[in-house]
């Protein structure tokens, strides 16, 4: 048995050095360099970057729980045990005792083939040996309660899938919290849930924190998320912790160019203006009280229907960028690919360009995907797929089509040396513009996005968000902007339409969309915009401009 | 397919030692086939009753007859060379057919869904569980044995493989990737499977080719080992080792040769198979 | 209701078998001459067969007369010694049955724990050592196999019989010949489910709470890899079947593997329907047992099926 030797006043963790290897065969890569930070008891402290950035393999290895092979160097002391040192046995006790953990998607933390309260109970027997089935029912029964769970009678008994996520995220802290740690680990515990739940989650993590005096250190890729929670604030950045510090001094000051990016994205443009009506064309996209439902196929014989769209109207006019917000499920997508002409409705009219029938050859309209890389085939190069998009349609002459699309590549901001690179070598944000211009290479009138934002590095989302304002003023091209993602909302759109299971429930230009008049549900979305309470972003010393952007490898 | 290729080259490098032996008899198989006219060695039919049952070299045999001979003096080399020819060319076009008939079914399925979705993946599963021997005995016990036939029952083997996998991959593509992207800019169906589709998934299929080429190998030899596939005059591996068996206590090698001839090829095969999935799914 | 409609199922498929024999047996020509030695008859004996059997009428006559005679268990009588057909298969089904239990239990018990080090070893020397092995098992023909087994334990060694049955040692090299084979592929299934439930999350998720090795292991690794290997479970038991056809011939050991290969060689058509039917039901009744095996592991599949 380990006495814990921290005294009050020392920190519950402190990472000195610390560097990860990963050993692939006989290849290294580092991919923790050098990182050290101290979380004081009852401190909330904040690490964050962007996938890829080591955060999760650092809080992973502050459980020595690392899934691969990895050589790690340094210190890491928590709750006064040195983690890498641990024998098995002791590892055990102070995964028990001293930490808890949250993960990200917590459907898969739970394991689906047994009932949440056999878990527990697993779980709990560790912690109380001696107790019988009642007691530790009643313990099972605490602890659920503790976290707000309605009914915990009936969820001992459920699967995990039986539960929504964010009852499930409310079971997995209840799991993280029944060897009463002084410190829980949060690795993204709400990037798997829907927006309206994830402040519910974020709150209960600070009630969990206030009562028990816990420790709390936060992983994330948003720093919206922390900014107005967080105690201490540490950015990660290629492996390296690019700064740190308390987190008013570090938001009203950041020192690094990729801090302030961070804080860009997470920030909510507060200087609203709307764009006078005039200023936009005829009705490119029009929908009519389309319905359309789906039968999903759950098991062999039965089915269940499912409500995509139900008396949906709204249109999108020359010139103009309408927001379609909702959460997953709430039928933006589908209603994009009947606009598309990829999915047919029930009934109602859904019109481009004045024409009724819609087919996928009718190019006035392009879409743009979530995943960029994805969208482009990977085995064939950059040039080859741009031109083949106007080989497809008739163009026969080469140099013709050389320089459409050389005009086309300055529009998006990128350089003519892409042209001969396949998709791998492309960045997250070059692939992108290059789907944006494969589309524009046909002239569409309405362009559809499909969330363009969430697989581009932070960086560069606002070269992307740049990228269309400047395509709506030199082409007047219409977009239609899918998103779940509100403060991209704020940044571009000049109206927002809101879907909730099929319905519209709401559609007005982005002026008065934060007012108070609006209906319930989009001010619970309002509401739930992480980093809301955060300051205005400083402004940045460096306008992001499109024709420097080629360089970006 | 340039995926492959370049992954292929670059990999050459590091080849691990058991691929290059693989690859070598491979090619020495390939080559006694191909130059099997050029060669100094006996024909396979010619009758040498003076030397019958001859043990192979190094256990007692002369070099007139490397491997040895058979019951009626026949060069066991000269036979094991055409049987390898017969063997290998019947599981490689077999193995051709149920590729083809394979992805096709697959990518159909994949692009209509609804029914034919339900009918292919339907016959995919009856043909996973069908015992395939069985399957091919029933066959034969019905219509007799011809070579036509027995090749076109080889081709129905493994199938189901390539469908499964072509059929996944293509649903996956189409979901939500590069051919969702296409359709919307207008290409037809054709340009996107032939041009995009297919040569994204070619590689997974040529993996799924060398787990099928061996077992295709295997089939054909037990059949015929159980003398209910290639029959005589022509030889295969397998009905070699089904002859020879009659003399394991005076001619050991006449079943031992060519079964471990099969052994190594199917061996080699999915030596090489092995590491190029293992090469593909490291990309 | 579930199980209602999967009962549905496996009749509709046993009964497209039986549809498909019978065409089978209507293209091979006349069905009495198939079925029957038309050298040991005379005319008027092939008729009054022919009346028996109700191959008479038209072709829808004849296929209920004969879908009755399916139902009745009447296949026909056997051209070798005109036995009936189904008491001929049912004579050799213990033997078959003896060889391939056993044989699935030396591939389980391989498989199973050698599966599992190789997964919990991912990567490492014995890994390597156990893959090379398993490739090993796969590339060897079963028939070669058996044959090298009696070239050194029986005439070589003198230790073992050559084939035939009886006593234990005639059943240890036919068990031997198919069971390290299968195991050579199972051992790969069990490997690649359990790395697949090694890299659940939720197995993390388990040890951060500071189980044991063994408790995750057994209550959450296990329950996980278990699922995807039931779903091959029909795979295994036809490939046990086909092992057995061929290995039967090589020890002359009296199952139905060896009966079936006997039958097509001298087209003894109606005991090969009577087999045909035998393993069709086997499979059938394999898939049926999987989907409720299925269902009953994952409660999400049993979820996904009542909706």
């Amino acid at each position: 048995m380990l006495a814990p030797t921290a005294t009050p006043e020392s920190p519950v963790c402190i990472v000195d050095r610390l560097t990860v290897e990963v050993i692939d065969g006989l290849a290294r890569k580092t991919v923790v360099e050098d990182v050290s930070f101290e979380i004081a008891k009852g401190d909330y402290f904040a690490l964050v970057g962007e996938s890829g950035s080591g955060k999760s393999v650092t809080c992973h290895t502050l459980m020595n729980l690392l899934p691969f092979p990895a050589a790690v160097y340094g210190r890491i002391i928590v709750d006064g045990q040195k983690v890498l040192s641990l024998k098995p046995r002791e590892l055990r006790q102070f995964r028990q005792k001293s930490v808890g953990i949250v993960f990200q998607d917590p459907m898969a933390a739970l394991n689906p083939v047994r009932t949440i309260g056999s878990q527990m109970f697993e779980t709990l027997r560790m912690h109380h040996p001696k107790a019988g089935r009642e007691e530790l029912r009643e313990l099972a029964l605490a602890a659920l309660r503790s976290v707000h769970i309605a009914q915990p009678e009936a969820r001992l008994n459920a699967y995990p899938h039986q539960l929504s996520g964010g009852l499930n995220q409310r079971v997995m802290i209840a799991f993280a919290l029944l060897g009463n740690p002084p410190l829980l680990i949060a690795d993204e515990p709400t990037t798997a849930l829907d927006m309206s739940v994830q402040a519910e989650i974020l709150d209960l993590i600070d009630e969990m924190r206030a009562q028990r005096g816990l420790s709390v250190l936060m992983v994330t890729h948003d720093l919206g998320i922390v900014g107005d929670r967080a105690t201490h604030i540490a950015v990660m950045k290629s492996g390296r912790v690019v700064e740190r510090g308390v987190t008013r001094e570090v938001l009203a000051a950041p020192a690094e160019e990729y801090t302030r990016a961070l804080f860009e994205a997470a920030s909510v443009n507060h200087e609203l203006k709307e764009r006078p009506a005039q200023s936009y064309g005829d009705v490119c996209l029009s929908f009519d009280k389309v319905c359309k439902q789906f039968k999903t196929t759950g098991g062999k014989s039965k089915s269940e229907v499912v409500v995509a769209a139900d008396n949906v109207t709204f249109s999108v006019k020359q010139g103009e960028i309408v927001a379609l917000v909702g959460e997953s499920g709430s039928g933006k997508t589908t209603a994009a690919k009947m606009a598309m002409g990829l999915v047919k409705p029930d009934s109602g009219q859904v019109t481009v360009n004045a024409a009724r029938e819609i087919t996928t050859q009718d190019v006035g309209v392009q879409i743009v995907f979530q995943h960029p890389k994805d969208s482009l085939d990977p085995l064939m190069r950059v040039k080859d797929q741009l031109h083949e998009v106007l080989m497809v349609h008739g163009e026969k002459d080469p140099t013709v089509r050389a320089t459409q699309i050389r005009a086309t590549l300055r529009d998006v901001g990128l350089s003519e040396e892409i042209l001969d690179r396949r998709p791998s070598y492309l960045s997250g944000g070059e692939a992108q513009r290059v789907v944006i211009a494969r589309a524009l290479l046909l002239k569409p009138r309405l362009l559809i996005a499909d969330e363009p934002l969430s697989a581009v590095d932070v960086c560069l989302q606002k070269q992307i968000l740049d990228c269309f304002k400047s395509l709506r003023e030199k082409r007047g091209i219409a977009i239609l902007l899918i998103t779940h993602d509100l403060r991209i909302v704020f940044d571009i759109a000049d109206r927002v339409v809101v879907m909730k299971s099929g319905h519209v429930v709401e559609d007005v230009g982005v002026a008065h969309f934060s007012s108070e008049d609006r209906d319930a549900y989009t001010r619970k979305l309002i509401r739930a915009i992480p980093g809301r309470k955060l300051p205005a972003a400083p402004a940045s010393p460096t306008v992001a401009a499109l024709n420097v952007s080629g360089a970006v490898a | 397919m340039y995926a492959v290729m370049t992954a292929g080259w670059r990999a050459t490098k590091k080849m691990p030692l058991s691929v290059k032996i693989a690859l070598v008899w491979l090619l020495l198989c390939l080559s006694l086939v191909g130059f099997a006219a050029w060669l100094p060695i006996p024909e396979k039919n010619t009758l040498n009753l003076m030397a019958r049952l001859l043990p192979p070299v190094g256990w007692g045999g002369g070099l007139d007859h490397l491997l040895g001979t058979d019951e009626l003096g026949r060069d066991i080399l000269a036979r094991l060379i055409s049987s390898m020819r017969t063997s290998l060319l019947l599981a490689l076009c077999a193995t051709m057919i149920s590729a083809a008939l394979g992805t096709t079914l697959g990518i159909l399925a994949a692009h209509f869904g609804g029914w034919v979705d339900e009918l292919v993946v339907g016959a995919i599963d009856a043909q996973a569980s069908l015992p395939f021997i069985i399957v091919t005995l029933t066959i034969t016990a019905f219509f007799g044995s011809s070579l036509m036939l027995f090749l076109i029952i080889l081709g129905l083997y493994g199938w189901e493989r390539f469908a499964r996998l072509s059929r996944a991959m293509t649903l996956a593509s189409r979901g939500r990737g590069y051919v969702l992207a296409m359709q919307t800019l207008g290409f037809s169906w054709w340009r996107i499977y032939l041009r995009h589709v297919l040569p994204n998934i070619a590689s997974a299929l040529l993996v799924t080719a060398t787990i099928n080429f061996p077992e295709t190998i295997l089939l054909e030899t037990s059949l015929s080992f159980l003398g209910l596939g290639i029959q005589p005059p022509n030889t295969s591996l397998g009905n070699m080792v089904g002859f020879g068996r009659n003399y394991l206590l005076t001619g050991w090698w006449m079943c031992v040769v060519p079964g471990v001839t099969i052994f190594l090829c199917t061996l080699a095969v999915s030596v090489i198979g092995d590491w190029a999935r293992s090469v593909i799914s490291r990309h | 209701m579930r199980l209602a409609s999967r009962l549905l199922r496996a009749v509709v498929s046993l009964w497209l078998i039986v549809t498909f024999v019978f065409l089978a047996l209507r293209l091979t020509g006349d069905p009495i001459v198939a079925t029957l030695n038309p050298d040991d008859m005379t005319r008027d004996m092939m008729e009054s067969y022919r009346k028996l059997w109700g191959f008479e009428g038209t072709v829808g006559e004849q296929y209920m007369v004969y879908v009755t005679n399916v139902l009745r268990g009447n296949f026909g009588k056997s051209i070798l010694n005109g036995r009936d057909a189904f008491e001929v298969v049912l004579e050799r089904l213990p033997a078959t049955l003896q060889l391939i239990g056993s044989a699935a239990l030396v591939m389980v018990l391989i498989g199973v724990p050698v599966g599992t080090l190789a997964a919990l070893k991912a990567g490492s020397k014995w890994d390597a050592a156990i893959m090379s092995f398993s490739t090993l098992g796969f590339a060897i023909p079963n028939f070669f196999f058996g044959l090298l087994l009696i070239l050194v334990f029986s005439v070589t060694l003198h230790w073992l019989p050559t084939g035939g049955t009886g006593t234990i040692w005639h059943l240890l090299m036919p068990v031997v010949t198919i069971g390290v084979a299968k195991a050579a592929v199972f051992t790969r299934f069990v490997r690649s489910a359990m790395l697949d439930a090694l890299k659940l999350q939720c197995v993390t998720s388990a040890k951060a709470r500071g189980l044991s090795g063994a408790r995750v292991l057994i209550r959450h690794v296990f329950p996980n890899a278990l699922v995807p290997l039931a779903t091959i479970l029909p795979l295994l038991v036809g490939g046990m079947i086909s092992a057995a056809a061929v290995v039967e011939a090589v020890f002359a050991w009296p199952g139905i593997g060896r009966l079936i290969v006997e039958s097509v060689a001298q087209r003894n058509l109606a005991i090969v329907q009577v087999i045909i039917m035998l393993v069709a039901a086997v499979m059938i009744v394999t898939n049926l047992l999987v989907d409720l095996i299925y269902s009953w592991l994952d409660p999400r599949a049993a979820a996904a099926a009542a909706n």
